[in-house]
């Protein structure tokens, strides 16, 4: 389980006023933002066309990943914060620790997809307050430690301090809240009472950890950290009537082809790569694109909300890039490919 | 003069043109005999798909800056504020695309919704607009061997480069750009918030070699734009090469093909950026008239000029026929381009200066003892173009129009009559060489021609401009398997029938057949057009959506309506914008928005069509639907053709020039 460090607990519950609270939400889009790279490095690391399942497995993570951070912006901007997404800080560091200390000795890298990286890393980042045991085929499962604070602790201490501050109507202005036809409006609201934000902040936490007594969420889709566990057992979390906890790894298998996975240099940085190659343009080229789409959702969830649109474009050429970059050999580093650089970069070289 | 003009700045820098390639031979749109090997690069003298399949069609600028300015008084402001201030795209959208008309036209690759912004060293942003779409045009050859022995002149795989014209519009100055004297004289001088643009590209990478495959060169030079100037050329003088070395003498392959010129602020500005031969991809001029003089000269009175262009032969010229105005002078051939842009001023003298207003100008190699023609003006100074020259035309559209502008000797021409000339029925281009080659047959071009309907033009105004209405009528699939036909136009001016030209300046029309407006499209309706395109841009099939398999088709549809209705100039518009009809555009929306997916697995559509996974693909940004549309940068449809001339050159003739 996640610790997270007790004083950001007790900062939220110190706060005196609502501009207390804006830096630390704004520490829950970070952190909702550095939990994306890593596991779309894992989806980029597969051939073309292969290893689907489990690529549609992360990639449904990363879609509500993604929804997260719009509503941790929206919340930002109901208590009249203002989000700030295209800065160089805004991305961790990789392989580093999480924003706000979350994840204790947690190191969170950009490594190729293998079941140590879900295991180690993806799992731990979704691991809920309250983890379910169910059974596997294998009955692999060993009991974890019991510890203290969690992502999903921290939002809970957001929401009841925005419920002993705030009026009922929040002091941002509506304009400013973000919504698209690209999620659905249940998930994805305008957040302009205090019920709404903390009808939000349940979305975030119910989609990561699912509920103390089931893998599945509100949405009725299964949590996050039940997700990634299905990849890590090789089988879908199916209902079963034997099983103590009602559900058991023993559904289909998800097929994992190990040899359609490139073997990207883990936490490649563009300092790794010679001046003057190819491979360095193109490893700046995806560094600069998704700095624009950085700036892109900076755009758009600092007023301009329409400009959300735009982002499709970027996504779509992050992607092209990164497909290519990770087919590309790492020079002078044998039998290694070249993995995506997330860094920040202002200037196409 | 526009991108000419005063006050000028000068950009330098690189270009990234990811264009696809599998369109680039026309035979690759045939469902029933394509291959899955058409969506592999090119293996040696088998083209495939040619050698950028997987091609993403975005056009990028890449580490630009700028590099000098001009003031207003027309000289060089070595101080300027806007030195080293960096070039690029706006920071929070996709860069903008290139894209061919067809791949039976592939001669003038346009840009599609490219920004350009200038930001400061602090970050700070100065202006920044949208590029009016536009073709390449001027495109002639550029990088020659240095002598005998140069195997190393042509590293990239594309000797060729070209030119595009346009304005910067819809500008946004930032507040800093109070700061700089250039920009606030630009802001109060130029009209419609509209800047100027005349663009290089050059040294473009076929090849995966110096780091640089799918990137050129470019140089950018902006200017202030006037109402009554034309928005896709600049109203200049224009230089035309006189001297082929080549076996089979080219209009791309003369020697200084085209430049660029105005007279103003008495001097002769030229823009040798379009035209100096390099040696290298890089820009470094060639050293075989680097190493000697080149002088400017402008014709005596009563003199004329009218040696054939593109010839072979070399043409002395006697001193008396012309006065010299300048030497060409630089720092250092390897830096030049890079640094000016080749823009270059030459001064002019009490004499020259009254000559230059109606007589040809010249350029001239200055030996020991004589003066070699290698470029010369226009006889009686012509300059004539079609504004816009390129056109998708769907049967039934009001009529298109472009405006056309004459002048002699840099000055509007009233009263002239413009005459236009359709194309007979010919063999079209479009198709790649090599061995192995595709088994469809290349379509003929401009047929049927009554489908194309034009008035006559007005004489031209005041301005010096007519217009020309194009409209069009169902072709009929005269091409089969792709849809459509292309039909290519001169235009001439009735009172000048020796009028020198751009060898392609012509207006090149995709005229649409028709298709049905269906209430409820079927996928049988619709599947051929589907299964072409998942053919011909494989990066969407590959990484987006199978286009050939239903279900997936329809479990993308949102986003895949989002990319086809995008307007052209929006840089996330779907690849397949390019080639489709409205009224089949609006059938594949009209499909995807009212069909359901059916129970049963996608099997596969296409018998013909490659090998697809079993799977369809999804995406996290399925949702990224946009370009790619397939374009070829500097990809002629004479290519091979062109390249084969690179091959003939004359080596012996190259040595007599030194």
């Amino acid at each position: 389980m996640l610790k997270i460090d007790k004083n950001i607990i007790i900062a939220i519950d110190s706060a005196k006023k609502l501009e207390d609270l804006h830096h630390l939400v704004q520490n829950a889009i970070e952190l909702e933002h550095a939990t994306i790279p890593p596991y779309l490095t894992a989806m980029f690391s597969f051939h073309p066309n292969t290893n689907k399942e489990i690529w549609e497995i992360i990639n449904s993570v990363v879609i509500e990943e993604m929804l997260h951070m719009s509503i941790a912006s929206n919340v930002l901007n109901a208590l009249g914060g203002k989000p700030a997404i295209n800065v160089e800080h805004f991305i961790p560091k990789y392989k580093g620790h999480l924003p706000m200390g979350i994840g204790g000795s947690l190191e969170v890298g950009l490594e190729q997809y293998s079941k140590k990286q879900v295991k180690n890393v993806f799992m731990e980042i979704e691991e809920p307050e309250h983890p379910i045991d169910f059974p596997t085929i294998m009955s692999l499962v060993s009991k974890k430690e019991e510890t203290f604070a969690t992502i999903g602790q921290f939002y809970h201490a957001v929401q009841c301090k925005i419920d002993e501050l705030a009026d009922d109507i929040l002091p941002g202005k509506v304009e400013r809240q973000f919504t698209t036809r690209f999620f659905p409006a249940e998930e994805l609201f305008p957040i302009i009472t205090k019920q709404d934000a903390i009808k939000a902040i349940d979305i975030i936490i119910e989609q990561g950890e699912g509920s103390e007594n089931s893998p599945i969420d509100p949405e009725g889709e299964l949590a996050h950290y039940y997700r990634f566990e299905e990849l890590y057992y090789g089988h879908r979390l199916i209902k079963d009537a034997t099983a103590e906890n009602g559900y058991s790894f023993t559904g289909p298998e998800i097929p994992f082809d190990k040899s359609a996975v490139y073997n990207l240099f883990p936490n490649t940085k563009l300092a790794m790569l010679p001046d003057g190659t190819e491979e360095k343009r193109l490893a700046n080229q995806f560094s600069f694109v998704y700095a624009k789409l950085l700036n892109a959702l900076h755009r758009t969830f600092n007023g301009d909300v329409g400009f959300f649109d735009n982002t499709f474009g970027l996504m779509y050429d992050l992607k092209l890039i990164a497909n290519r970059l990770c087919a590309m050999d790492f020079p002078g580093k044998e039998a290694y490919k070249i993995g995506p650089t997330f860094e920040y970069v202002d200037i196409n070289v | 003069m526009a991108y000419l003009d005063t006050p000028t700045i000068i950009f330098t820098g690189d270009f990234q043109s990811d264009v696809s390639t599998v369109n680039n031979d026309v035979r690759h749109y045939d469902n029933a005999s394509f291959e899955s090997r058409f969506q592999l690069p090119q293996e040696g003298q088998n083209y495939n798909g040619w050698w950028n399949p997987d091609g993403g069609a975005s056009f990028r600028w890449v580490d630009c800056s700028v590099v000098q300015v001009i003031n207003a008084q027309g000289k060089i402001d070595y101080d300027n504020s806007l030195l080293q201030v960096e070039v690029s795209g706006v920071k929070d959208r996709s860069s903008g695309k290139m894209v061919d008309l067809d791949p039976q036209e592939q001669t003038t690759s346009e840009l599609w919704g490219l920004t350009l912004q200038f930001t400061d060293a602090k970050g700070n942003l100065l202006f920044k607009g949208t590029l009016l779409d536009t073709g390449f045009r001027d495109l002639q050859m550029r990088q020659y061997p240095k002598d005998q022995n140069d195997q190393n002149y042509n590293p990239n795989g594309q000797p060729l480069g070209g030119c595009w014209y346009t304005c910067i519009q819809d500008i946004v100055w930032g507040k800093h750009a109070e700061e700089h004297e250039t920009l606030k004289k630009l802001q109060s001088i130029t009209e419609d918030n509209c800047l100027s643009l005349g663009l290089h590209g050059f040294g473009y990478y076929y090849s995966h070699a110096d780091g640089r495959y799918s990137t050129g060169r470019t140089n950018g030079i902006i200017g202030p734009w006037k109402k009554q100037e034309p928005m896709r050329f600049a109203p200049t003088r224009r230089l035309y090469g006189t001297w082929n070395i080549f076996s089979q003498p080219s209009p791309v392959s003369t020697f200084f093909s085209i430049s660029n010129f105005m007279v103003a602020n008495n001097e002769v500005t030229v823009d040798f950026g379009m035209s100096y031969p390099i040696q290298d991809s890089l820009g470094t001029l060639n050293q075989k008239f680097a190493e000697q003089s080149i002088v400017l000269g402008v014709a005596q009175k009563g003199k004329t000029f009218d040696q054939a262009l593109n010839s072979k032969q070399k043409v002395i010229v006697d001193p008396n026929d012309f006065m010299e105005i300048g030497p060409l002078k630089f720092r250092s051939p390897k830096t030049w381009l890079q640094t000016t842009a080749g823009i270059t001023s030459f001064e002019l003298n009490q004499k020259t200066a009254d000559l230059v207003k109606d007589n040809q100008v010249l350029l001239l190699l200055k030996t020991s003892d004589a003066y070699q023609l290698i470029a010369r003006e226009g006889v009686d100074g012509w300059y004539m173009r079609a504004d816009k020259n390129v056109f998708r035309i769907d049967p039934g559209d009001p009529p298109m129009s472009t405006d056309v502008y004459v002048y002699q000797w840099g000055n509007p021409k009233a009263g002239q009559q413009v005459v236009l000339k359709p194309q007979p029925k010919q063999s079209g281009n479009g198709a790649g060489g090599g061995i192995n080659q595709p088994k469809a047959p290349i379509p003929d071009i401009n047929f049927p021609a009554d489908a194309i309907y034009m008035t006559a033009l007005p004489l031209t105004d005041n301005t010096g401009k007519t217009k020309v209405s194009l409209t069009g009528t169902d072709p009929g699939n005269p091409r089969g398997y792709i849809d459509g036909q292309i039909y290519l136009i001169n235009y001439a001016l009735e009172s000048v029938p020796n009028l020198e030209q751009y060898f392609n300046d012509l207006l090149m029309i995709h005229l649409r057949d028709s298709f049905p407006n269906l209430e409820h499209p079927t996928w049988e309706d619709i599947k051929y057009t589907w299964i072409q395109f998942g053919n011909l841009y494989p990066i969407m099939s590959k990484f987006l959506v199978p286009f050939d398999m239903r279900n997936a088709l329809l479990r993308h549809k949102e986003i895949l309506i989002f990319g086809l209705t995008r307007p052209l100039d929006d840089p996330i518009h779907m690849p397949v914008t390019r080639d489709l009809s409205k009224a089949k555009r609006d059938a594949m929306v009209k499909w995807l928005s009212t069909a359901e997916i059916k129970e049963k697995t996608d099997e596969l559509l296409a018998s013909t069509s490659p090998e697809r996974p079993a799977i369809d693909p999804t995406d996290f940004m399925t949702a990224a639907l946009q370009q790619k549309t397939a374009i070829s940068h500097l990809k002629s449809g004479n290519q091979a053709a062109l390249e084969s001339l690179a091959d003939q050159l004359n080596f012996e003739e190259l040595q007599n020039l030194s």
